[in-house]
């Protein structure tokens, strides 16, 4: 039995469809809320809500090819929602106050290893993290992203760009504090 | 340590670290969820967009509610503008209003043709009718799709007007007609909705009634009959009660495996059982034709899962229903061979699996355990208050045998065991769960007088915090 039609069965309450969907989808979204997140309690309690926000919501979803975009959806907004219940995320301000607005992202050129990219992505917000896990982890064009967000093309590009900068910006931050391992170029 | 790295790589290789294998426990908290908390009812559903609408959806930019509210302000604005150009108006002398005649309320009995609106199939007439002339009102509201009540009529009160009810029940596609009959004298309600051929997946009806004063939805209760032949235009025959068979499955346990066959189209002519197979060759439930007239029907389940519902809807469309078991155990294929007096194509069959749907007549859980003597049994758990999520029969060789007959512990925050002393007899014990979730009650079952007495114990694991000290739990003789 294909996606579509487990989608059509469990919007009519089959809970053995719903179970089978679950089953396909679950590894997927738990990967999207931990890497949001990165925290595997709340991750958790991410996912088992987005999955009953599934459950409810399903008979909403009128395309059943639509399935996978619109559950990204609700992970994305269930693990930003976690972030702001668990009220400890530092935030780096949308567009980081000291960033050059005249240079574009890939300008950035590189930077950071390992433990400044984990400290700087601790940084930045739960709604920028969720773009750049959508870009660079779930490997979605920024269409999708738009289609995921619900926002329109040019927003889902901005987010990104400034996701990225904010990202730069937190890691850059952290190098000058002096709390990077080794001395950003 | 090479720290001159690209970004959009970097970052690419961070975010591939970490797990990618959901942990089982917030999936199978999710599912129990799913199946022991029915879809709310959505009364405004309609209203309510497509969860994937695309921005485009968006009028210049502003949120459709936003929208919506600058017209109706745009709107009030020219109702204002309007009625404040117009020249005061002259009234020329006569009775105050609170003189003018009231519509005086009749006593005749209501009845009225509405429509009722649907969210699959096409919008039918249903003829709403009473008997004191109590009733004031009836309007169908839209449904969400799907269906959000479980068999027979579900009656709340309108949280708006204490004097109205909802009134809810599953329909079918195919329904061209159909009857709302409303007897104030016993609180009673009958829906009859006419039997028809086409899809018969259900779906929600809404119907609105308002009365001359308060009523409580409590006090009131329904049925849904099904009337005529698909085709026919006459009312009730008797001769389409349900017809109901009982037939034993093969098994590949120890354990008795049943199903109840619920016949609402009036061809089946017989009902054997398929052969039982350890590993399931189905996802789902699957209908296919032995011959013209003979359809193999095949499920998937656990050897939990002992006790069956199928329902031969009108149009042949089959509904499998269960209770609930222990999640993970051994999977069982079942099967049974039904045999009617026409052909009946199984590709077009709509089919349906269900596991503790409310309503459905099976209980919420079954589970299946050993008691201190080493003896089967088996207990069924009707959960109202959908607050359990799951069951376990737990060893009872090695557990002294509490002095009044059961106990309960409290083994965990949502976790709480029973145990207790009863006949060990074949017959299930039924365990009854009010709606609140407080009050427990355990009928043991018929049995041999002789039947020594066992001990079984079980633990029930809530969705929320649950003690013992709020619970009333009374053991009752069996059918109390």
């Amino acid at each position: 039995m294909d996606q579509r039609e487990l989608v059509r069965r469990a919007a009519k309450g089959e809970h053995e469809a719903f179970d089978a969907l679950v089953r396909l989808a679950s590894n997927r979204l738990y990967g999207i809320a931990y890497r949001i997140l990165r925290d595997q309690y709340r991750a958790e309690d991410a996912l088992q809500q987005a999955l009953i926000n599934i459950w409810n919501e399903l008979p909403r979803l009128r395309d059943p090819d639509r399935f996978d975009a619109w559950t990204y959806r609700v992970i994305v907004r269930a693990a930003t929602a976690e972030a702001r219940r668990a009220g400890a995320t530092p935030t780096t301000p949308l567009l980081p106050a000291d960033a050059d607005a005249s240079r574009a992202p890939d300008d950035y050129g590189a930077v950071a290893d390992r433990d400044q990219l984990e400290r700087g992505f601790s940084r930045i917000s739960a709604e920028q993290r969720a773009v750049l896990v959508l870009q660079h982890y779930a490997g979605l064009s920024q269409a999708e992203i738009a289609d995921v967000l619900g926002v329109p093309l040019g927003t889902a590009g901005s987010r990104i760009h400034y996701a990225v900068r904010a990202l730069r910006a937190a890691i850059e931050a952290d190098a000058r504090l002096g709390t990077g391992r080794e001395s950003m170029a | 340590m090479t720290n001159l790295i690209d970004l959009d790589r970097a970052l690419a290789d961070f975010l591939e670290d970490g797990p990618n294998t959901a942990p089982e426990a917030p999936v199978v908290a999710a599912l129990a969820h799913a199946r022991t908390s029915p879809r709310r009812p959505d009364l405004i559903g309609w209203l309510r967009p497509d969860v994937m609408a695309p921005p485009s959806w968006r009028v210049f930019g502003l949120r459709p509610s936003l929208v919506l509210a600058g017209i109706a302000l745009v709107v009030a604005s020219l109702g204002v503008a309007v009625i404040g150009s117009r020249q005061p108006t002259v009234v020329p002398p006569g009775p105050s209003p609170t003189t003018l005649p009231s519509i005086a309320p009749t006593n005749a009995p209501f009845a009225r043709q509405i429509t009722m609106l649907v969210t699959a199939g096409q919008p039918y007439p249903i003829d709403v009718t009473d008997t004191t002339g109590d009733l004031v009102n009836a309007v169908s509201t839209q449904p969400g799709e799907g269906r959000s009540v479980g068999d027979g009529v579900h009656i709340t009160s309108d949280p708006a007007d204490r004097s109205a009810l909802i009134v809810m029940w599953g329909g079918v596609p195919c329904e061209s007609s159909g009857a709302l009959r409303v007897d104030e004298r016993t609180s009673t309600m009958t829906v009859e909705s006419q039997a028809c051929a086409g899809d018969t997946f259900p779906l929600d009806r809404i119907v609105r009634l308002t009365f001359r004063s308060e009523v409580s939805a409590a006090a009131w209760s329904g049925t849904v009959r099904v009337v005529g032949q698909p085709g026919a235009s006459s009312p009730a025959d008797s001769s389409l009660a349900p017809d109901t068979t009982h037939l034993e499955l093969a098994s590949t346990a120890d354990s008795t495996v049943s199903i109840d066959i619920v016949d609402q189209s009036g061809h089946l002519a017989g009902a054997v059982s398929g052969p039982a197979t350890a590993s399931p060759s189905v996802e789902f439930v699957s209908a296919s034709n032995v011959d013209p007239t003979t359809v193999r029907l095949v499920w998937p389940g656990s050897i939990c899962d002992t006790v069956h519902r199928l329902t031969i809807a009108a149009d042949f469309g089959l509904t499998v229903d269960r209770p609930n078991c222990q999640l993970g155990l051994d999977a069982r294929e079942r099967s049974v061979i039904l045999t009617f007096d026409r052909a009946v194509d199984a590709n077009a069959l709509d089919t349906g699996l269900f596991s503790g749907r409310p309503g459905s007549g099976m209980p919420t859980w079954s589970l299946t355990g050993r008691d201190s003597a080493g003896g089967r049994y088996d207990l069924g758990i009707d959960d109202a208050s959908a607050s359990v999520i799951n069951v376990a029969a737990l060893d009872s060789s090695a557990v002294a045998g509490p002095s009044d007959r059961f106990r309960l512990d409290q083994a965990g925050q949502a976790v709480i065991e029973l145990v207790w002393i009863g006949p060990g007899c074949a017959t299930p014990p039924r365990l009854s769960i009010d709606a609140t979730g407080s009050r427990w009650r355990l009928a043991a079952g018929t049995c041999d007088p002789a039947a020594p007495d066992v001990v079984r114990r079980i633990s029930l694991k809530f969705d929320g915090s649950r003690s013992i000290d709020t619970i009333d739990f009374q053991q009752v003789a069996a059918g109390a």
